[in-house]
């Protein structure tokens, strides 16, 4: 089912090697608009930065990312996009770069980010840096897990899913069966597949922004310990 | 969207203990990480101790010994792995998070219940070692199980357990386990001094503490009185055919210590088991305990003379037992039906075993279809095994199974035809069952009657007339054949009360 992925992976970014490809840019701009919230929460955890400081962190630091277009720096060494991202963070932070102005809005939508960063305000930078990085994965591999299934006419088990795994109160087998006419085994046998699939979907995700030959396994549970 | 939950769900997916594939973390102790897992063998949840490696050979060891125990009010141990222990698999909350939404009788109950269920561990030599609330679950029907046999984190000796619930330094063993049961009773509310001498007396103790009316409470003390001194009055206190099995299987015993590979006494004793169960069934008391005797006496024969027809018939035998009772508590019995089949497959050349295999059958359907599952497979499998029906007992067990696939008159000419050649208690009883089934609860109790004529002292049709007369509103009828099928199995009662306390009502 890979079709449907956007057709952008950091090794691909890495294999480029030209900054000034015409792809480069819009490989780099589509990563980050896929993972920014995590540099808003990590600048969001610096002590005394408010909410619109840092808004205007979060775009000057991809602006000034995808304007500079400095990954000739990088090296496959470098590794992960998340590790890419993270190092750039810290060096854009220290510099005097963060002076720039912002050209052209990015137009993120920091009112949902801000929201979720409210739950929990009182993590490091770090931590909130990869806590968030990790739910943006997780979310992305939800969505496209339930499309697939309800793509397949599988709304029941999209449903199912959802409310056994999303939930705050999450469901339990005997009422997601009696609810939907099945057995409890049933409801058990859905969710191990989803399970699965889930894991599969996450696994080509994750692949987007490692290089070759690094462990997915591992990076895998870096996501799921945080 | 939860994030921690959607974790919780992804991490370590398809990891598998042993043959088991987890399927989510439940709750971490002392000893390790406890999970829902599930058993692709035979198809059912379980759960799942994940032990810590410094503590894995003891806990094992002590496991090992907890798995022997068989009692509807502790959870069993399926399974002790090299680093897990898979147990039954138990929907609920533990008597901690539910002890302070239930009334002080209710409390009183599940400590009583527990205190039973400690009195036969330790007869069978198995000490808990760490009672606390949070060691009781209460299951969706509201049943209490014991959990963690022998599981409190600390080696034998050393200090274990909760704090609270801890013995005095110099109480060890099954005193520390009484010790703590006293306290349990005293936490769920029970007033005047709890005895600290076994768990048998805490369990009588609070039983006659929820005997008592609860208006009557003031005038409690002088009956208590009465009921010690009429407890310490001598009498004879053991039925003398236990008697005289308890001796004969005692005998066996020394006689098997001396020479463990005799068959002929494995089977002698194996047989003493199973008739305890028949008698005690009957009578209130627990057969888990002998059936789990007589399966392991059959075991060792079986280690003899390997694949012995007759061996593994017998076997097969207490096994499709056990499940007919657990079904009858609502206790899973997949387990011991597909076990039963094995057995009974093997033996197929032996008389009755294509019976008793169609029996365990049926058996799993009639289980399946309780649980609002689809038991048509089993019970043409069943109906395979009781063809060709030549014998009474292969046609009342075929006109048992059409009356539960409502094929009502072809089941009444099955046990039409069986009764003509034999007088079966069972028999008339099942035929009842079929008439009642098929909305005929008068025609239904006069076949209950016939099998209360033929055997006062049966207590499945005094039961199962009590049911008729109450769908039919005979009120009074129906109470006083209750309360005779309660009288004659007193262990009837968390079944028949309701019914009991219906009839009076309505009376």
């Amino acid at each position: 089912m890979s079709h449907d992925f956007p057709e952008t992976h950091w090794s691909q970014l890495l294999e480029l090697r030209d900054p000034a490809h015409p792809r480069y840019a819009e490989h780099l701009e589509l990563l980050a608009r896929r993972y920014w919230t995590p540099v808003y929460h990590y600048a969001r955890a610096l002590r005394k930065v408010s909410a619109a400081d840092a808004e205007d962190l979060t775009q000057q630091f991809f602006t000034m990312l995808l304007a500079r277009r400095d990954l000739e720096k990088l090296s496959p060494e470098r590794g992960s996009f998340r590790g890419f991202l993270k190092i750039s963070l810290k060096h854009f932070l220290a510099s005097a770069d963060r002076a720039a102005a912002v050209r052209a809005p990015l137009g993120f939508p920091f009112r949902e980010a801000e929201a979720e960063w409210q739950a929990h305000p009182d993590r490091t930078p770090e931590e909130a840096f990869d806590r968030e990085w990790g739910r943006t994965v997780l979310l992305e591999a939800t969505a496209r897990l339930r499309r697939e299934l309800e793509a397949a006419g599988r709304a029941a088990h999209a449903d199912i899913f959802r409310r056994y795994c999303l939930e705050d109160e999450g469901a339990s087998y005997a009422g997601l069966a009696r609810e939907h006419g099945l057995r409890e085994d049933d409801v058990r046998n859905i969710l191990r597949v989803a399970r699965q699939r889930l894991r599969e979907i996450l696994s080509d995700l994750l692949r987007d922004y490692l290089l070759p030959g690094q462990d997915v396994e591992e990076e895998l549970r870096f996501i799921l310990s945080k | 969207m939860n994030v921690d939950r959607l974790k919780d769900f992804l991490r370590e997916p398809g990891r598998r203990l042993g043959r088991f594939e987890i399927v989510r973390e439940v709750g971490r102790g002392g000893m390790g990480v406890v999970y829902e897992a599930y058993d692709p063998d035979l198809r059912r949840a379980v759960a799942i101790k994940e032990l810590r490696r410094a503590d894995a050979d003891r806990l094992r060891r002590e496991a090992a010994a907890a798995a022997k125990l068989r009692h509807p009010n502790i959870v069993t141990v399926h399974e002790v792995g090299p680093d897990f222990i898979a147990m039954e698999f138990v929907a609920g909350r533990t008597f901690a998070e539910a002890m302070a939404s239930m009334p002080r009788r209710r409390r009183l109950e599940v400590v009583e219940t527990v205190a039973r269920a400690v009195a036969y561990a330790h007869g069978e030599g198995v000490v808990h070692r760490d009672l606390k609330p949070g060691n009781i679950l209460i299951d969706a029907g509201g049943r209490a199980l014991l959990t963690d046999f022998g599981l409190a984190g600390a080696p034998e000796g050393s200090i274990a357990g909760t704090p609270g619930y801890m013995a005095p330094a110099g109480l060890s063993g099954p005193a520390a386990d009484v010790w703590a049961l006293g306290v349990l009773a005293r936490e769920a509310g029970a007033r005047g001094s709890v005895p600290s001498g076994s768990a048998a007396e805490v369990a009588a103790f609070l039983r006659r503490r929820l005997s008592l009316p609860r208006r009557l409470a003031g005038a409690a003390l002088a009956l208590a009185a009465a009921a010690a001194v009429w407890a310490l009055w001598p009498r004879p206190t053991l039925d003398p055919k236990l008697q005289e099995w308890r001796e004969r299987e005692e005998d066996l015993t020394r006689r098997l210590d001396r020479e463990p590979d005799r068959v002929e006494w494995l089977i002698d004793r194996a047989d003493i088991r199973r008739d305890r169960t028949d008698y005690g069934r009957n009578r209130g008391t627990n057969p888990l305990p002998d059936y789990a005797g007589a399966e392991s006496d059959l075991t060792r024969a079986l280690g003899v003379r390997p694949g012995s027809p007759e061996l593994l018939f017998r076997r097969g035998l207490i096994r499709t037992q056990r499940a007919v009772y657990k079904i009858k508590y609502g206790i899973d019995p997949l387990t011991d039906c597909a076990s039963a089949e094995e057995d009974l497959t093997k033996a197929i050349e032996w008389h009755g075993a294509r019976t008793w295999r169609g029996n365990v059958r049926f058996q799993r359907g009639v289980w399946r279809m309780s649980l609002g599952g689809d038991p048509a497979a089993d019970f043409e499998a069943a109906e395979a095994d009781f063809t060709p029906p030549d014998t009474p007992e292969r046609l009342m067990r075929r006109g048992r199974l059409r009356s539960y696939q409502k094929r009502f008159d072809e089941a009444e000419r099955d046990f039409d035809e069986c009764l003509r050649r034999s007088n079966s208690v069972w028999g008339w009883t099942w035929r009842g069952n079929a008439r009642l089934a098929a909305g005929d609860a008068a025609g239904a109790e006069q076949h209950y009657a016939r099998a209360i004529a033929a055997d006062r002292e049966f207590t499945e049709a005094w039961e199962q007339r009590g049911r008729a007369r109450l769908g039919r509103g005979d009120f009074a009828g129906a109470a006083s054949d209750l309360e005779e099928a309660l009288r004659l199995n007193p262990s009837l009662e968390p079944l028949l009360s309701p019914l009991l306390q219906e009839s009076r009502r309505s009376r």
